[in-house]
């Protein structure tokens, strides 16, 4: 943005100047046309032929004044909006960067590109499009109607405009008509984008279920009303224009009889007459152009607003002043990480998500903790991320309050793994490495084959190079899970943490997995915090918490929990009871 | 049909060279919108003859005015009566009411010819896609699929609601006005189309410069786009690993790009219309220095050189018009000729309602020596021999590839098999209606699909056949209207962002209920293993014990635990039925069933040997 204020925004100074001038050459014109009429209507043998080609030689000067003018200012003005929109889009991307999670837990991603391309266009509209147009219609009538009355006549320009404010008044009427009719076209076609977009995903479910005719025919309706608000909206567009070229034909007719009257009185030479009727001319387009400005300011303030409001919204963690900066701080810490009486309320909320916790977890050592469904195992995970701001002193690393580490710091020590991993379009490889250069293919081999990637890896058309996600082959949520991992393991972090990040991989692959990870960790005397739904998934973990309602009920190793019996037991032989029928 | 998938790719590529490079782009394309607009024959000539009046109308107007100065204002031949003045000036104000209002009846006519076509062709298509085989959409991707149903149809409707109304017009007017100033004086006419083949020249090299830049920029708005999407939706990652700087590094970029070619665009743009009033204007000079040695000898009318200047300066409109519709006219070719070459792929289009009525399916399910393969001699099922009988539970395990998920595509008739034969209730399925035959098996996929509209409508699914009472008792019997109770609106809450809302169990207990509610002689269940939690676990296990109670059930197993109680086990290894018998009969057999439950529940150490 400041680069935008720097670099460019003066420009807006000699746009409006050029554009201005422009202007004026434009009303050039037809005076000087009608002096050359008048220069012609004479008795044939009085024409002066120098004065005749003086004439046309101004003509051609101020067309080719015209031409750089209007050039100049259309390249200043326009090309500022340009840069004002990419300015803009940087800007919002940076911020987006910078939001908390709790921000896109509200927003839906629809809602934010919403914003993204409607508003910032908005935006744009209004300080190119929009601008330029208020200021040539500002212009051009100020110079047309003096030029007229002043050069001309003033009755004559009286009568003539007589029917000016009639059009505009008309003009902004259909405006909005076609404004409202448009929205409902667009509704329309949205609908039958919508639908064909969900008849085609889903279309194994209708085929499956014989449900074609009933597709056909829904469709049908929305298909009929995209076509009635088509014509709909074409019944007042289709009038706008005509309605104000017959308003205007008042205008000519007027200035015909009258014009023509003042000339058989030998008030006005013909010359001026014609002069008259090209300055009328100019005037048509800028009235007409009224309605669109308008709109386009309305959208552009409505759209900034939305804009700045999504500025304003601040991000609830980051580094505190006076702490050391990153890069006096090493790679990789060594040392624990701490839960210390760890109580946590989500902002806007009164219950707590999370009770005195505490728990440690420590070079070489694997944790896991198992909970139902909101019993607050993710929150604990985001929380060792300092996702959310925390109390003092509540999570330490290596005996320091995490809230003195940068944040960057901070979240380099953990490879965090969630049970869903976003795939980005890009190549297997890439969402691996996730951007980051650093890491050779070597790397990535070894911590695919930790994650058990790499056999499924192998049976892809391009190996590592296969295009994955949106734009690619899509994975199924298994290979996502050990994509995730592999991301994760790839890093080489002293903490790994497994967010319930093995539910989708099969019970054998997952024992296969773990049994890796628990030899890697120890190799690399690194600590595992393993979160999961499932038994299965702790049995080797040196510790083991239950989570319940945000608290800590029981703790201890596997056997010593399968033998009390608490929630850990029941919940264990409720799922050995499925898994292996009573095993 | 993940074994299918696979091999797609050479169909793809066929399909993809429908991308026909814009210089094929040949009257072919448009040729094939011909049938749909031959009905709409009327309503196109009677719009034609009123861009005829419309045309004569506008035309006339420079040459009233001409009168006007010629007869009546000149030096030399002044009137001293107003009167001929002012029905002069009726008639011109007549003339610009006339083609005004007829401009606009011909503009609504255009749009309704141009709006029934576009519904026919969208509802051909629609149509056609839904009747396509699988075998064709397992190829297809389906987003290449949406393309053609709405941007290629819309990129038609451009070419009917933008082009068509002012094409016509435009080529007319053009003919009208090159006709009346070689009426009004033809030396002079010639004179003043000394600059045309410039104007023309111009105005379509920068168009087309235009139109170039334009589908470089558009490609580069929907990258960003995409670009943002993934980011939003990755921002946690993105956050966790701290990879914001390179982010935006690739963000910059792609934006800086676009930067570019919009400020390509403005310069573009900035030049032509200046550069036409540039050449307008040297054109008038021409015209006026050559005309006013015709006025010194008197051979010339002072109005008729004002009518001209008139002429020439509505020269460009039509042409600048006809530059921009030819470049909607080249992407609408393009546009249809991928729908048609969509229409044109007719092999194969599923016939719904040929054949025998089904009703009344008492569930007897049997293959004799099935051999199928999605591509050639690619089996994917050898000689499989099986019967269900009616009422029975079977389950279909075998390891992923073994062909169980195929089994089921074959009796929904997705795919016809190459050699033996599938018989329902002992006839083969070939013979039956397809829509009633998948009307009578109710499928649960493994992917739960809900569409947009209420829990009910999903139930529904469009067959009006099942009231509300059903769909609740397919609820309760789903285990699922304990959670649905607790909802807004119970069974008529909307369902949005494609069931997002809802745990992946709840759907599960969701499409449970949409198969229950059809009252199916078959249930085919296409297990899923997401993760689902303990509780929602067990209701879902509960419901599928109720279920096999009362028709014949298919349940494909990835987890053995779920089927141990099934009348039936078939197992498959690749694409050969190697054992069937229940579950006791198999353990004990120690043959494949036992090797995989093995591996499955197994000691410590598994062997390699589920994989």
């Amino acid at each position: 943005m400041q680069q935008f204020w720097k670099r460019y925004a003066w420009l807006y100074v000699p746009g409006l100047l050029f554009l201005g001038l422009s202007s004026y050459f434009q009303v050039l014109s037809p005076r000087l046309l009608g002096q050359l009429i008048d220069e012609l209507n004479v008795q044939a043998d009085l024409i002066q032929m120098t004065q005749v080609h003086k004439g046309l030689g101004a003509l051609l000067l101020v067309a080719l004044g015209g031409f750089v003018t209007r050039f100049t200012w259309r390249y200043f003005i326009m090309g500022n909006s340009r840069h004002l929109e990419t300015a803009l889009r940087r800007q919002l991307f940076d911020h987006l960067q910078q939001l908390p999670m709790q921000f896109y837990q509200q927003r839906k991603t629809g809602d934010l590109l919403v914003y993204a391309i409607n508003d910032i266009g908005a935006i744009r509209q209004t300080f190119g499009p929009g601008l330029a147009l208020s200021a040539n219609t500002i212009v051009m009538s100020i110079l047309s109607i003096t030029s007229m009355s002043g050069q001309v006549n003033p009755r004559l320009t009286l009568f003539a405009l007589m029917p000016v404010p009639l059009i505009i008044v008309v003009i902004l009427w259909m405006g909005r008509q076609v404004r409202a009719r448009f929205r409902k076209v667009q509704e329309a076609f949205a609908a039958v984008s919508d639908r064909v977009q969900e008849s085609i995903t889903g279309i194994e479910v209708i085929k499956a279920y014989g449900q074609e005719d009933e597709e056909v025919e829904r469709f049908e309706q929305l298909n009929r009303r995209s076509r009635f608000s088509n014509i709909n909206m074409t019944k007042v567009s289709a009038a706008m224009g005509p309605v104000v070229t017959v308003l205007f034909g008042i205008s000519f007719s007027v200035s015909l009889i009258y014009g023509s009257q003042l000339v058989l009185l030998q008030q006005l030479t013909l010359g001026e007459f014609v002069a008259f009727n090209g300055y009328l001319t100019l005037i048509i387009n800028p009235v007409r152009s009224i309605a669109r400005i308008i709109n386009v300011m309305q959208r552009g303030m409505a759209s900034l607003k939305r804009y700045q409001d999504i500025l304003s919204v601040k991000p609830d963690v980051h580094d505190l002043p006076d702490i050391k900066a990153a890069d006096s701080w090493p790679e990789y810490m060594t040392g624990s990480l701490e839960v210390r009486d760890l109580t946590f309320i989500y902002p806007g909320e009164t219950r707590p998500a999370l009770r005195n916790i505490n728990m440690s977890l420590q070079p070489g050592r694997m944790v896991g903790i198992l909970g139902r469904t909101g019993s607050g195992k993710t929150t604990l995970a985001n929380l060792l991320q300092r996702l959310y701001e925390l109390p003092e002193a509540a999570v330490l690393l290596d005996g320091q309050d995490v809230r003195q580490i940068p944040l960057a710091v901070l979240r380099r020590q953990i490879a965090y793994v969630p049970q869903d991993n976003f795939i980005f379009s890009t190549t297997l490889a890439e969402n691996i490495r996730f951007f980051d250069d650093r890491y050779t293919m070597d790397d990535i081999r070894q911590a695919s084959r930790l994650a058990d990637l790499d056999t499924t890896v192998a049976d892809f058309p391009d190996g590592y190079e296969t295009k994955v996600g949106e734009r690619g082959m899509t994975l199924s949520g298994g290979q996502r899970q050990r994509l995730g991992l592999a991301r994760a393991l790839l890093r080489k972090a002293p903490f790994l943490v497994l967010d319930d990040a093995l539910s989708a991989v099969d019970t054998e692959t997952e024992r296969r997995i773990l049994n890796q990870l628990r030899q890697e960790m120890g190799r690399r005397d690194a600590a595992c915090l393993i979160i999961a739904n499932r038994v299965s998934a702790l049995q080797n973990c040196d510790e083991i918490l239950v989570l319940s309602d945000g608290e800590v009920i029981e703790r201890g190793r596997h056997e010593t929990l399968l033998a009390g019996n608490g929630l850990y037991a029941s919940i264990a032989s409720r799922q050995s009871e499925q898994t292996s029928g009573g095993r | 049909m993940t074994e299918a998938s696979k091999k797609g790719t050479e169909v793809q590529e066929d399909i993809l060279s429908a991308r026909t490079p814009v210089k094929r782009a040949s009257a072919k394309g448009l040729r094939r919108l011909l049938p749909y607009l031959r009905p709409q024959l009327p309503l196109f000539l009677f719009s034609t003859l009123l861009v005829l009046v419309i045309n004569g109308a506008t035309l006339v107007q420079p040459y009233i005015l001409q009168v006007v100065i010629d007869n009546h204002l000149k030096t030399g031949s002044a009137t001293t009566s107003l009167t001929p003045i002012i029905w002069l000036a009726i008639a011109y104000f007549a003339a610009i009411a006339v083609s005004s209002g007829l401009s606009v009846f011909q503009s609504l006519i255009v749009a309704k010819l141009g709006q029934n076509t576009l519904m026919h062709i969208r509802r051909d298509v629609f149509f056609h896609i839904m009747h396509l085989p699988m075998k064709f959409l397992d190829h297809y991707a389906s987003g290449r699929l949406i393309t053609r149903a709405t941007n290629d149809v819309e990129t038609l409707n451009e070419l009917f609601s933008d082009v068509l109304v002012n094409l016509t017009r435009d080529i007319l007017l053009l003919v009208g006005i090159v006709g009346m100033m070689l009426a009004i004086d033809w030396q002079l006419a010639l004179i003043a189309f000394v600059t045309t083949p410039l104007i023309i020249l111009i105005t379509f090299t920068i168009r087309k410069a235009l139109r170039r830049n334009f589908i470089h920029m558009k490609g580069l708005i929907g990258r960003i786009n995409g670009f943002f999407a993934e980011n939003i939706a990755g921002m946690r990652l993105v956050q966790i690993f701290c990879r914001e700087n390179a982010k935006r590094a690739e963000f910059d970029e792609l934006n800086d790009e676009y930067c570019r070619s919009t400020l390509l665009q403005i310069k573009l743009n900035s030049l032509l219309r200046p550069l036409m009033e540039v050449i307008n204007t040297i054109g008038i000079v021409v015209l006026v220095a050559y005309a006013s040695r015709g006025l010194v000898d008197g051979v010339l009318q002072i109005g008729v050189l004002y009518a001209f200047t008139s002429y020439i300066k509505r020269f460009f409109e039509p042409i600048n018009d006809l530059a921009e519709k030819y470049a909607t006219i080249q992407s609408a070719v393009v546009s249809s000729e991928r729908i048609f070459e969509l229409l044109d792929h007719q092999n194969g289009q599923e016939r719904l309602h040929e054949g025998e009525h089904l009703t009344g399916l008492k569930g007897h399910v049997e293959f004799r020596n099935v051999w199928f393969a999605y591509e050639k001699e690619d089996w994917v099922l050898k000689d499989v021999s099986l019967t269900i009988e009616p009422g029975q539970s079977a389950a279909i395990v075998g390891a992923t590839g073994a062909g169980k998920s195929t089994i089921i595509a074959l009796m929904l008739r997705f795919y016809d098999i190459q050699k033996g034969e599938i018989l329902l209730d002992g006839q083969d399925i070939r013979l039956f209606r397809l829509r009633d035959l998948r009307r009578q098996i109710a499928i649960v996929l493994q992917e739960v699909f809900l569409f947009s509209g209420t829990i009910a409508d999903n139930i529904r699914l469009g067959d009006d056949n099942i009231d509300d009472d059903q769909i609740a008792m397919a609820l309760k019997m789903a285990y699922a209207d304990t959670f649905i109770s607790n909802l807004s609106h119970q069974m008529e809450t909307p369902v949005t962002e494609r069931g997002s809302t809802f745990s992946a169990g709840q759907r599960q207990l969701l499409s449970f209920a949409r198969a229950i509610a059809r009252k199916p002689a078959i249930f085919v269940l296409d297990e899923a293993t997401a993760n689902i939690d303990t509780e929602t676990e067990q209701q879902i296990q509960q419901s599928i014990a109720d279920i096999t109670r009362q028709c014949t059930t298919i349940i494909i197993a990835h987890r053995l635990s779920t089927i141990r109680h099934c009348d039936t086990i078939i197992v498959l290894d690749h694409g050969r039925l190697v054992e069937t018998g229940n579950h006791e009969q198999l353990l004990a057999r120690g043959g494949r069933y036992a090797d995989l439950y093995q591996a499955q529940f197994g000691g410590e150490a598994p062997t390699a040997a589920g994989r």
